[in-house]
């Protein structure tokens, strides 16, 4: 186009002819030319109208983002503490049992089975204490026993003597005759007392026999009684005391696992309040880009007032927005702009418009359009902005805090 | 079982030997009448020698400090060693027989 200008200019000034024929084509070239500007201007006001809604819609999807961000991380977080909570609870029910009415700790059900342990154990002593005291009390009676055997001996033995003497008095009173026959009969008498002492003796002395059988009877349970091996004892009281120790172990491990899921859980928490009061960079993002769109605004304004005055002095007609020209003007624009299929229709259908309320955009859409290199928060690294098929659509969803710079 | 009795400043070392068990009790027995002839406050019986003790063994001991307690004087047992130190241990009777 401008070389068609630069042509005509030339060829107006080579035919002609008279000074007021060159300062007519000068005009016209001046007019075209402030013509052209005023084209611009106005391709330019639309194209400031485009990005201003560009701007808006960026501010939008920050916006809804943040927010469902803002609503995950206080559901993680939420999670966190439920989870948190719930472990707590099951540590605390592995150490305790329900006794219907009650309720014992891990301590309380080792001290009460070690209680019980040591109490058998006192019983068996205190049994074998009674039983060895039985034991020398029945020796005692032993010996008591012996000396009564003693003295049935000692019985036997006087009637011995006894019955030995009332033989001489027999055989004296046979000798006497008949003044001894009286002495005689006496002598019978005793021998015949004699005799039954003997038997009493007999008696005496079998019953004492059944009561020694007696005490060695007694004697010996005592001794099944009172010698028990306790090694079997022993041993079941180590392992015991190891099961014990090794449930106490367990239980303290609990403990010391749940206190560092108890920290990790509050690290997490802080980490994601932190998240969340990152996400007010929305707040200065807004800021940012309003200023942006009220420079433009104020540029914007800078040049309608130029144009007016310019419309004003050369009395050029106002330009027509469905117009071939303007058209041309926004190929331009396209060509320059190094945007997709998609975004060319969009921004065409924008800029040949004279309201944008039909246009939308979701953060669906944005992420899915494979062509765009969106960098909507500052500097990226330069290897992924390189790598062209690294999509929008994972910087969105995989949004790390290295690529918010906007501070 | 056999058994050495020293005195020494009313205090009596007894040094055992063999099994303290149900068979031995009349020897314990002579033992415990031994003591009480003597005029003591102390008697230390000394456990080093001995391999193996049953309850009675235990029983007897307990009666051994019954007669002390009555008698006025201190028991005290020392160097139990293997099976007699756990049964000892077991029973608690190391705390009680310790003078």
């Amino acid at each position: 186009m401008d070389g068609d200008y630069d042509m005509a200019l030339g060829d107006n000034i080579e035919t002609a002819g008279s000074a007021s024929e060159l300062e007519r084509s000068r005009e016209s070239v001046l007019a075209g030319s402030l013509g052209r500007w005023l084209e611009m201007h106005h391709v330019m006001g639309r194209g400031y109208k485009t990005l201003d809604h560009e701007i808006d819609l960026v501010a939008g999807l920050v916006s809804t983002s943040t927010d469902d961000l803002s609503a995950l991380f206080h559901n993680l977080i939420k999670n966190a503490k439920e989870q948190s909570t719930g472990m707590d609870e099951i540590v605390k029910a592995a150490s305790l049992v329900n006794l219907g009415n009650e309720t014992l700790t891990l301590p309380e059900i080792i001290g009460y089975l070690e209680e019980v342990f040591n109490e058998g154990i006192m019983n068996v002593l205190q049994l074998a204490q009674t039983a060895m005291s039985l034991v020398y009390s029945l020796d005692d009676v032993v010996i008591d026993v012996k000396k009564v055997v003693q003295q049935i001996g000692q019985i036997e033995q006087i009637n011995k003597q006894t019955n030995l003497l009332a033989l001489n008095a027999k055989i004296e009173a046979t000798r006497a005759g008949d003044a001894g026959r009286g002495f005689g009969v006496v002598a019978d008498e005793v021998r015949q007392l004699s005799q039954n002492i003997n038997s009493v003796a007999s008696t005496l002395r079998g019953h004492v026999d059944a009561v020694h059988n007696g005490i060695d009877q007694g004697h010996q349970q005592l001794q099944s009684i009172a010698s028990l091996d306790m090694s079997g004892n022993l041993k079941a009281k180590d392992r015991i005391e190891n099961m014990m120790q090794a449930m106490v172990l367990q239980n303290a491990e609990f403990q010391e696992k749940l206190a560092a899921s108890a920290e990790r859980s509050n690290e997490l928490e802080s980490d994601m309040s932190s998240v969340v009061m990152r996400f007010q960079f929305q707040d200065k993002a807004q800021q940012q880009l309003d200023g942006i769109r009220m420079t433009m605004t104020v540029l914007q304004d800078l040049g309608t007032d130029l144009a007016t005055e310019t419309y004003n002095e050369t009395g050029i007609p106002p330009i027509e927005d469905d117009s071939d020209i303007i058209e041309a003007w926004v190929d331009k624009v396209i060509e320059r702009c190094s945007l997709g299929e998609m975004r060319q229709r969009f921004v065409r259908g924008m800029l040949l418009k004279a309201d944008h309320t039909d246009v939308t955009v979701s953060t669906k859409i944005m992420a899915a359009d494979e062509d765009e290199d969106i960098e909507l928060f500052g500097a990226v690294e330069a290897s992924a902005a390189s790598d062209k098929t690294e999509s929008s659509k994972s910087k969105l969803d995989g949004f790390e805090d290295d690529d918010i710079e906007l501070f | 079982m056999e058994y050495q009795i020293t005195t020494k400043d009313n205090v009596a070392s007894i040094v055992f030997s063999g099994d303290i068990t149900f068979s031995e009790n009349v020897s314990f027995r002579q033992l415990l009448k031994d003591i009480a002839e003597q005029p003591v406050n102390r008697c230390e019986f000394d456990l080093s020698g001995v391999d193996m003790v049953d309850s009675a063994g235990l029983g007897m001991f307990l009666i051994a400090r019954e007669q002390a307690d009555t008698a006025g004087w201190k028991l005290a047992v020392t160097g139990a060693q293997g099976h007699v130190a756990s049964m000892l241990k077991l029973t608690k009777l190391a705390d009680l027989l310790d003078g």
